[in-house]
């Protein structure tokens, strides 16, 4: 028993140490690569730098510099930061508002509206594109972020409306009600006892919704083009790899800077997973 | 402060009748105990009252108000959960102030009162933790603090001492009782427990199958109890009920039964003449465990030939202070709490003596008492 339990978690161990292999190896290479003169990286592979790796003088900051003033990437650092907050916060802060609804109030056709929203995930979002489009060009909202905001909100709603609900369907009725019977208005539990409950489930769609949105490029594409003032990282990066299909050290600095910020949200809202965050209200 | 008054009011979940036509009147500063077995609709009584639950048909008032459609926030009345539902994300301070804070009363006074009821309730000491810091019956505590605090009108608590355990809820039972003591509010208070109801309320409400079965004290409930269902259900072990008929001959009345046959006293036969109308009918006797004894040890009532039968013993439970008797007559099984200095033994015949003053005697159609 003692050594099967051991001979388990030997295995799960190594599984783990060779999925962050996986995940971190190619990531060092990226970062790696952007950070080795050009020459270096089209001669030899980005592990060479182990040979020797305090030699500082292998390194430069050239790449970062060229892309971010020559290929504009520091605007479209900017623009996919805008796109992906309000894109993010959006959609979230509104499901959370649709959720509490659904879940809390009786209404007519409640059932129904939300069969609907259900039936909304498994849309195809291509199958909007073309309908989409005509509207925005009539009301000139292509090619702005009011648009591409307002799009990655439609997209991201039945999927975070749909999880929330389940959330706040399974807190406690009791509370609810010991809230209403303290003398609170609808919208004191929602923000006072529905909201910080939820922080966990808040968090995690956060990340989802944030990562979808960022690494996005299709919804970008066809909202905003390819003008260079409103175009995101991935529609930038996508059109380096287009024009300087060789430049592999330019790409790699490109890449690194799209995959930071990502990284950074992720870990700043970690600590807001919080297990057991119902403990001591209720006896169940 | 204000009383509750239900007038005919009615529960309907779709076809379940929750509660039927209920009628009740809880004055002012009462402690009224709603009792009754599971599903017999308690909760749902408290939570119309509480503004959680429409009214199907009926009126509700508290104090002179009619409030079937007030909001519960605008009832004035303060409800303890069954299971507590604490806010878990607050501490205990704002758990307690939280509906405070919601009126918009002043900083200072919350303080004030917050501190004033954890000092009652002995949990000045955790005003800082979380819920989940805190034990069952700190919990509990708490949950009561956050009704006190609010100073309401009615207080509306459900089994609120059902998840302690047995020595807790003896403890919090008599400091419910005490706070109420202090604080004169109306209290309605429901639990599955008779022991509970009994050494709580001022009133006790009876309730089976939705329907209202008796409201009074406690000792008329145990002394007169208006149908079966309530002889049964209040005290325990629960009244023993055997079919019998009513023999009379010529101004004495005999219960006959099975192996037995008893001689009703002529105290009881004043104090319920209804008995009379009865004679020569088939009834249904119920007799408590305490007021049967052993014939042989008895001491509280004079043993003769006209009130005694012998039954067969099949379970001795001694229980230090006296004994259970499970015995059996006929075909027809009964329990006695018996003199603990009896010498019944499994198997034994013995003869069992009977209070006869304390008989009950039943309709056998209506189950009603007959007084
Ligand atoms: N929301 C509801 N929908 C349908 N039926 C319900 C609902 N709430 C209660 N009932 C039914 O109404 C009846 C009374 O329920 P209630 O909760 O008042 O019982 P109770 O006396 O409090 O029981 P317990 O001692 O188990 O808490 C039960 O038959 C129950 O199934
Ligand atoms: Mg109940």
């Amino acid at each position: 028993m003692e050594s099967r339990n051991l001979f388990m978690r030997m295995l799960m161990h190594a599984v783990i140490i060779i999925m962050v292999l996986i995940w971190v190896v190619p990531t060092l290479g990226i970062l790696i690569s952007s950070i080795r003169p050009a020459s270096d990286v089209l001669n030899t592979g980005w592990w060479t730098v182990f040979k020797s790796p305090l030699e500082v003088t292998q390194f430069t900051v050239e790449n970062y510099e060229s892309i971010i003033e020559r290929a504009g990437m520091g605007t479209a650092f900017r623009n996919s930061v805008i796109i992906a907050s309000v894109g993010t916060l959006l959609p979230v802060t509104t499901a959370a508002f649709a959720a509490f609804g659904f879940s809390r109030l009786n209404f007519w056709g409640k059932r129904f509206l939300f069969g609907i929203i259900i039936g909304l995930i498994v849309v195809p979002l291509q199958m909007t594109f073309i309908p989409v489009l005509r509207v925005y060009h009539q009301v000139g909202l292509s090619g702005t972020f009011l648009g591409v905001w307002l799009a990655h909100t439609a997209y991201g709603l039945p999927f975070a409306v749909f999880m929330l609900h389940n959330f706040f369907s399974a807190l406690p009725r009791d509370l609810f009600e010991a809230a209403y019977i303290d003398g609170a208005s609808l919208l004191s539990v929602f923000f006072r006892i529905a909201l910080p409950l939820s922080v966990p489930a808040l968090a995690s769609l956060i990340i989802f919704q944030f990562l979808w949105v960022w690494n996005d490029l299709l919804v970008s594409l066809i909202y905003l083009g390819g003008t260079r003032d409103v175009a995101p990282l991935t529609v930038r990066l996508a059109s380096l790899v287009g024009s300087y299909g060789q430049d592999w050290h330019l790409l790699t600095a490109a890449a690194f800077i799209s995959i930071v910020v990502p990284v950074v949200v992720f870990i700043g809202l970690q600590k807001y997973f919080v297990r057991g965050i119902l403990a001591g209200s209720v006896k169940s | 402060m204000a009383g509750v008054t239900l007038e005919n009011v009615t529960k309907r979940f779709g076809d379940v009748v929750a509660v039927k036509e209920a009628t009740l009147e809880v004055p002012d500063q009462d402690f009224l105990v709603l009792v009754g077995p599971s599903g017999c609709g308690k909760t749902t009584t408290l939570r119309m009252v509480a503004g959680l639950e429409d009214i199907t048909e009926g009126k509700i008032k508290i104090g002179e108000k009619v409030v079937n459609d007030l909001p519960p926030k605008d009832r004035d009345i303060a409800m303890v959960f069954q299971n507590y539902a604490l806010y878990p994300h607050m501490n205990v301070f704002n758990n307690m102030g939280f509906g405070l804070k919601l009126r918009k009363i002043p900083r200072d006074e919350i303080t004030k009162r917050v501190k004033e009821a954890a000092k009652l309730l002995g949990i000045e000491n955790l005003l800082d933790r979380k819920p989940a810091q805190l034990s069952g019956g700190q919990r509990q505590r708490v949950a009561l603090g956050r009704a006190i605090v609010r100073n309401p009108q009615v207080f509306l608590m459900d089994e609120p001492l059902s998840n302690l355990d047995a020595k807790l809820r003896v403890q919090m039972r008599a400091e419910l009782s005490k706070l109420h003591d202090r604080l004169k509010t109306t209290i309605i208070y429901v639990t599955h427990d008779q022991t509970e109801a009994m050494t709580m309320g001022d009133k006790i409400v009876v309730q089976n199958e939705g329907v209202i079965q008796q409201v009074a004290p406690p000792l008329t409930l145990y002394n007169e109890p208006e149908n079966m269902f309530v002889a049964g259900f209040i005290g325990s072990p629960a009244m023993n009920f055997i079919k019998v008929k009513l023999r009379r001959e010529d101004e004495d009345f005999f219960v006959d039964g099975a192996d037995l046959n008893l001689k009703l006293s002529s105290a009881l036969l004043d104090k319920r003449p209804g008995i009379k109308e009865y004679a020569n009918q088939d009834v249904i006797m119920g007799i408590r465990p305490e007021d049967l004894g052993d014939a042989q040890v008895e001491k509280e009532f004079q043993v003769s030939d006209d009130n005694s039968f012998t039954a067969d013993v099949e379970v001795v439970e001694p229980l230090g202070s006296e004994i259970s008797l499970y015995f059996k007559i006929g075909d027809i099984s009964g329990i006695a709490r018996v003199d603990a200095d009896s010498k019944a033994r499994v198997g034994d015949k013995i003869k069992l003596a009977c209070n006869t003053e304390k008989i009950h005697l039943f309709d056998r159609e209506t189950e009603e008492a007959i007084k």
